[in-house]
């Protein structure tokens, strides 16, 4: 693809796929939150 | 050898005839099975919702088992060897090496799964398709088990002599198309872990028929999972493989790169058939390096090759549309989309539905510390209807659309229903796995038959949030059955009766 | 088209700079995924079993009797309750279709919790704290557990056992 035109080139696709990391680096950090609420484990 | 095959008017490809038979049944069969697993959906699903609770707990539980079988076996896999024999021998303009030995494949898989279907409904076998030792079932729940993945054994074997015949006959210049090389990957998962299934079913039957002894509980659960969730990898595959074809279909879209996207197909083969220890991750018997080995190495390379089909089949969609003319904005394109074809809205719901909601709550649930929030809650339901049904089978679904004129050569019936059936099955099946996650986060069981604990020695109540949570759950999964049927309404009348397309 | 056999030497053609970049963090974030995990085990404080042992059924059922009988302080709907002193071996049994027995724990005190089953696959599902973990026939699932919160919790059961799976629920007391 890197012949492609300026135009035609995938632009929505690159902030949707970086939203999409986005999303799970929240989702991410957000679980490791939830887990160091609970009781100790070890 | 020449009569054997037609031209297809639109396409241009050589049909193998026997070929296309053995697609047509395996995909009718296919649809046979999504019919009676959706109407066992609609019946669990009013019995968790508490207010309704149809079912008696027997029944709930035999029908759970059974809804398990249906889908994720009989659906899944007979739509799988479909697209196994239209990825070799139709698109490569070959024929089917030996028809009779897709028959036989064919006759195994519908005995082995007719005969587990009977065990389980005739009682005795509830036994949820985990089958857990020492939960013991009826011998020839196994037997049908092990004889339906011998036959899709057979099925995948034959799909590769059709490749080779084809390189051989020189059908085809260069190398498979990618679609091809999706399945192919899809068969080589398949041929793995059906077998690693097979095998390890046969000593389970030999116990239930009382002939050797119980395997450990915990060897089973390892076990069962080097088979059970690898088979998942093949549904991955085959829907990525889909997701290649619907955007070629739909908008006309070529890969943006063949290499990217053959290299993530490599990375599913090589590294994801190793993973199955993260439904194993607060389980005695496996040390915490092994869970990490399996569950992290491992598995991070097999989402690393999903990221990377993350890029490139909607990055491929985008480029087809904008070339087209859709050039404004960044999202232009996506908003002038065709999305009065039903294929077209059934490739988005898939490919965002898995992996916003399948993708993203898969790695949280199968991070080793992490796990332990969710295991055998309803979170789990809510993350495979994600990944299996919106992922995998509205791919499937969105392919029919597709396979019905090009294959069974008929106009494809009802067409406004057509047009709204994805959004009833995508917007239903979102709203499910989304109620059924935020419900699971509350600690809300799986396989439960009722969270009153109205017959429990011990009282507790979950409270009124899980309650609308349920509610919301039965409301997304009504819309999803109603799309459920509305599919099958459309595949059926087709098939029997649509317009015949001209040659 | 990917229905259609590719351009010959497909091999041969460059990334563009948008994959190129895309392929570079997706590579790093696979890599910090595979070592947060290992990460956290020296950080953090929620980690699963390190220690566990194969146990028949029988062995384990005279543990727990064992145990009931040293600490037993009342009983409650047929059930033992139990008071075990700080950072002891504590025990519970699961069975089709019963917890048992009652535990009553000081919260912020550390306790070797042993758990296993005398039949079937059981998930110890506490709530409303909310976290489960497997209960496995044949083998010990021992945890160092320190409750971190006071109140009374209740243990369901989430792993399908048997048709009486849904009336499997348990008790525990943290003071
Ligand atoms: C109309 C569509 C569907 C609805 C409303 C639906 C609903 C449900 C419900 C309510 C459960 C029970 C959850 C629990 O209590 O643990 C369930 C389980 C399940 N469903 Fe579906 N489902 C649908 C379609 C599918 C499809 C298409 C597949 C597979 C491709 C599938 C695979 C499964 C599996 C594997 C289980 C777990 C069974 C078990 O726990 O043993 N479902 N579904
Ligand atoms: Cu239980
Ligand atoms: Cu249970």
């Amino acid at each position: 693809m890197s012949e492609l035109k300026e135009e035609l080139r995938p632009k929505g696709t690159v902030v949707l796929v970086y939203f999409f990391l986005a999303v799970m680096v929240v989702y991410y950090w957000l679980s490791w939150k939830w887990l160091s609420e609970l009781w100790l484990f070890g | 050898m020449a009569g054997d095959f037609r031209t297809c008017p639109t396409t241009g490809l050589k049909v193998h005839l026997p070929a296309q038979t053995l697609i047509k049944v395996n995909a009718v069969t296919a649809i046979v099975f999504l019919l009676v697993g959706g109407i066992l959906a609609l019946l669990l699903l009013l019995t968790r919702w508490q207010a309704v609770h149809l079912l008696p707990p027997d029944f709930f539980y035999r029908f759970l088992t059974l809804h398990g079988i249906a889908m994720l076996v009989a659906w899944i896999v007979y739509f799988e060897v479909a697209l196994l024999y239209f990825t070799s021998a139709v698109l490569l303009n070959a024929r089917l090496a030996t028809p009779r030995i897709g028959w036989l494949a064919y006759i195994l898989m519908t005995v082995g799964a007719s005969i587990t279907t009977v065990a389980v409904l005739a009682g005795g076998s509830d036994v949820m398709f985990t089958s857990y030792v020492p939960l013991k079932a009826s011998p020839f729940y196994y037997l049908g088990i092990v004889l339906f993945a011998v036959g899709t054994i057979i099925a995948c074997i034959l799909f590769f002599a059709t490749l080779s015949l084809a390189k051989y006959e020189k059908t085809y210049e260069g190398s498979v198309p990618l679609v091809t090389y999706g399945a192919a990957v899809a068969a080589i998962l398949a041929i793995g872990t059906l077998a690693h299934g097979a095998i390890f079913y046969i000593p389970t039957g030999l116990w239930a028929a009382g002939v050797i002894p119980m395997m450990d509980p915990e060897a089973y659960r390892l076990l069962f999972w080097g088979f059970g969730h690898t088979s998942q990898q093949i549904n991955v595959a085959a829907m990525i493989a889909c997701w290649y074809a619907l955007a070629a279909l739909t908008v006309g879209a070529v890969p943006l790169s063949e290499k990217f996207s053959r290299s993530a197909f490599v990375l599913y083969a090589l590294f994801i058939a190793v993973a199955s220890e993260h439904h194993l991750l607060w389980d005695p018997g496996i040390s915490s390096a092994h869970k990490m080995w399996n569950t992290g190495y491992v598995i991070h390379l097999a989402v690393l090759a999903s990221m990377m089909h993350a890029f490139s089949v909607p990055g491929c969609i985008e480029v087809a549309l904008r070339k087209k003319g859709y050039t404004k904005g960044l999202f232009e394109w996506l908003k002038k989309g065709p999305w009065g074809d039903p294929a077209f809205a059934s490739l988005v719901f898939s490919v965002a539905g898995f992996g916003f909601l399948g993708g993203i709550t898969g790695i949280m649930y199968g991070t080793e510390q992490l796990n332990i929030l969710g295991h055998n809650s309803l979170r789990v339901p809510g993350h495979f209807h994600a990944t299996v049904v919106v992922g995998t089978s509205m791919a499937f679904m969105g392919i029919t659309y597709y396979v019905l004129p090009l294959i069974f050569q008929r106009q494809v019936m009802f067409p406004t229903v057509a047009k709204l059936q994805p959004y009833f099955y995508g917007v239903g099946m979102w709203i499910l796995s989304i109620a059924m996650m935020f419900v699971g986060s509350f600690g809300v069981p799986r396989r439960h038959w009722d969270i009153t604990l109205a017959d429990a020695p011990f009282k507790y109540s979950f409270g009124p949030t899980v309650d609308l949570g349920m509610a919301i759950t039965a409301i997304g999964g009504i819309l999803a059955v109603i799309g459920g049927a509305m599919f099958c309404v459309i595949a059926v009348a087709t098939v029997l009766a649509g317009k015949k397309v001209n040659q | 088209m990917s229905l259609q056999s590719p351009q010959k030497y497909w091999w041969d053609e460059p990334l563009d700079k948008d994959e190129k970049m895309w392929l570079t963090v997706a590579i790093i974030w696979a890599l910090f995924l595979t070592l947060f995990m290992p990460y956290m085990h020296y950080t953090g404080k929620q980690n699963p079993s390190q220690e566990y042992a194969k146990i028949s059924g029988d062995k384990f059922d005279a543990a727990v009797d064992k145990f009931i009988a040293q600490y037993k302080v009342g009983e409650e709907a047929g059930f033992a309750v139990v008071a075990p002193p700080p950072n002891s071996d504590i025990f519970i049994r699961g069975k089709q279709f019963t917890w048992d027995p009652i535990l009553k724990l000081k919260k912020g005190v550390q306790y070797k919790l042993h758990l296993s089953s005398l039949d079937m696959n059981h998930g110890l599902s506490v709530q409303p704290v909310n976290f489960t973990i497997q209960v496995v026939p044949g083998w010990d699932n021992i945890l160092n557990i320190t409750p971190t919160t006071t109140g009374v919790f209740t243990i369901i059961c989430n792993e399908y056992c048997g048709l009486g799976h849904h009336t499997m629920v348990g008790r525990m007391y943290v003071d």
